[in-house]
């Protein structure tokens, strides 16, 4: 539940979508994060898993000990921003992995290339699409 | 094309020859064995992904086509972010297509210091030329779009050479594609090209089947033991049984098998790669790099050691050169139709490890740059800021954590002069190369100059693991050039 409310967190503020897209989107930016997390090699989803516990335990302590889900998006970014300053190069790249993800996944989503002026491609029949899933 | 076999369980397979991986190198050895009328049998890792379901984006293509989901870097003190491909026609399925030959004097140098007879830029060149002719590597006619202009005009106003690059391709297409697995067929890669002919010719193909380890026996390899996932996610037990064995399972792979088979001999010691650090530029006229193609013009005034080029832009890939450094980065996303990405990439004289480590499935790899690396690197940025800013960059962003971007050319050196900042430096390499390098001596390389393992008598290893050392360019060319070099030397002693 941290992760997804972290990638929440982590969605580009531009373009500003219809909060009903938004929330689409967000679960779309959730689903390929956890993917990509599983896909990795194990000695980085390791440290992905070690790191973002450090994370979780360093914002409970910065957020007044309340749970992530229970302060607004801007506070659950701040938190991570200010984790990843500390200068401490693993926390930097927990940062950095977490944003990319979402950022990739979010600018190939339909509805943010819509929202941009970009055609997005048409969909693909979910039948092959299944087929070429690893 | 004939599509993959399919296992459904525990399953025993015979061939003359086995072929294991199926990117440049494995499918310039399977097609060439083919053709010859030998039996083969190839082997893929990952999943054969049709041109008609191909992903169309990146966030579908990381998780189908790319070694872990292309979250994958080497260790040290600067993690050096690497993508390898993973799926039937491997690396060949995620590069931007470049074919380009190793230069002449590069040539020379691997013949020079790994005593390699008959290797010569003249002795090579059939070789590439029968490469270039199966990808099509053609230049583009015609004006190719401003990322393009751009880079040929800092070429121009610095006064440095710049050189056109061909690319394998059937037709333009759009970059949309590109970082895709090019859904219309345009891409010439192994999958569209020589797979096709192995398996017009005979040969069969086993994609979703990851080789655990070989069976030695004294001097010969007996039977590849493997793991076959089938559509429903189940793994089988697979053992091929083979007169030879072709291992081409790329510059990780390779070492990592013979590796998990007891094979250690100067395996993985010598692996090799090319640093990259990309600049973000953005320009006051509008660019729109993500409805051209990238850049198909390179500065190759300083090669070998140094060359710069152009990346592949799309939105997602915009994305992720921001997402390094979002406080800095993140507010030119609106303006991505005015921006473009271009790299520096050396050649290096640091060296790296490829481990095994029992229990984990993907070898670690560990990387070290050299001062001198390091000296070439910020030369290089320094150079492509200034190159940029007098091609009308209004700001240049280097892959640096923190740093804004340099809009005055007077400011890059000074503000180098104590090189990169190397805990704030993000670099990245798409070419991996020399794990099991060849030579003739072979007290000290694994491998001799016609790709045989040593200690064996029926291992040829044919992928970028047997590279001397750094090429300086896109290794696909030479890959396939020093395939088709093993395989021909193989058929010749069979005949």
């Amino acid at each position: 539940v941290a992760l997804d409310q972290i990638v929440d967190a982590l969605l580009p503020e531009w373009p500003i979508l219809p909060p009903e897209r938004r929330v689409s989107v967000s679960a779309h930016c959730v689903r390929f994060v956890r993917r990509q997390i599983a896909l990795s090699p194990a000695h980085i989803r390791f440290g992905v898993r070690i790191l973002f516990t450090a994370f979780c335990m360093f914002a409970f302590l910065r957020l007044g000990m309340q749970p992530l889900g229970a302060v607004s998006r801007e506070r659950r970014a701040a938190a991570l921003r200010v984790f990843a300053t500390e200068q401490v190069p693993p926390f930097v790249a927990l940062e950095r992995v977490l944003r990319s993800m979402t950022v990739v996944a979010f600018l190939d989503h339909p509805d943010v290339l819509t929202a941009i002026g970009e055609t997005p491609l048409p969909a693909r029949d979910p039948a092959a699409a299944q087929a070429a899933a690893p | 094309m004939t599509g993959p076999i399919a296992i459904e369980g525990p399953t025993t397979l015979t061939c003359d020859v086995l072929v294991i991986g199926t990117g440049a190198g494995g499918a310039s050895a399977a097609a060439t064995l083919a053709d010859a009328g030998v039996d083969v049998l190839m082997l893929e890792e990952g999943p054969h992904v049709p041109a008609d379901v191909a992903p169309r984006g990146l966030s579908e293509a990381l998780p189908a086509m790319w070694r872990g989901g292309g979250m994958t870097a080497t260790m040290g003190s600067t993690p050096i972010a690497f993508a390898e491909g993973r799926c039937v026609g491997g690396g060949t399925e995620i590069n931007s297509a470049i074919f380009q030959r190793a230069p002449d004097e590069v040539v020379e140098s691997w013949a020079r210091a790994n005593d390699l007879p008959d290797f010569s830029p003249q002795t090579l060149a059939p070789l590439y030329d029968r490469a270039a002719s199966v990808v099509n590597a053609s230049l583009m006619a015609g004006p190719i779009g401003p990322p393009t202009e751009i880079l040929r005009r800092a070429g121009e106003v610095m006064g440095w050479k710049t050189t056109a690059l061909e690319r394998g391709r059937r037709e333009s297409f759009s970059p949309r594609h590109e970082v895709s697995g090019f859904a219309t067929g345009a891409r010439q890669s192994m999958s569209t090209t020589l797979i096709p002919r192995a398996l017009a010719r005979g040969a069969r193909l086993l994609a979703n089947c990851r080789v655990d380890r070989l069976a030695v026996q004294e001097r010969r390899v007996t039977s590849a033991v493997a793991t076959a996932t089938d559509a429903q996610g189940r793994h089988h037990r697979v053992t091929v049984n083979a007169i030879q064995v072709f291992l081409c399972a790329g510059t990780t792979q390779t070492p990592s098998i013979l590796q998990r088979s007891a094979v250690r001999k100067k395996i993985g010691r010598s692996f090799q790669l090319h640093p990259t650090i990309r600049v973000l530029a953005t320009f006051p006229e509008l660019v729109n790099a993500h409805r051209h193609e990238l850049p198909l013009v390179a500065i190759t005034e300083f090669m070998p050691g140094l060359r710069f080029g152009g990346s592949v832009f799309t939105l997602s890939t915009f994305g992720l050169a921001a997402a390094e450094d979002w406080p800095v980065r993140g507010r030119y996303l609106p303006e991505y139709a005015h921006c473009a990405m271009y790299y520096a990439m050396i050649r290096p004289d640091g060296v790296g490890r490829v481990r095994t480590v029992p229990g984990l499935t993907e070898p670690i790899l560990s990387y070290g740059l050299t001062e001198r690396d390091w000296r070439r690197l910020r030369d290089g940025l320094a150079l492509l800021v200034r190159a940029l800013l007098a091609a009308g960059a209004t700001r240049v962003i280097p892959s640096m954590r923190g740093h804004p971007g340099w809009t005055d050319a007077n400011r890059v050196e000074p503000d180098l002069r104590y090189g990169l900042l190397r805990d704030r430096v993000a670099l990245m390499t798409i070419h991996l190369f020399g794990s099991c390098p060849m030579g003739r001596n072979l007290e000290l390389f694994p491998v001799d100059p016609w790709g045989r393992l040593a200690g064996f008598d029926n291992v040829i290893v044919a992928d970028g693991s047997v590279l001397p050392g750094a090429p300086g360019v896109n290794p696909q060319a030479t890959i396939m050039a020093l395939a088709y070099r093993a395989t021909d030397s193989y058929l010749a002693a069979r005949r």
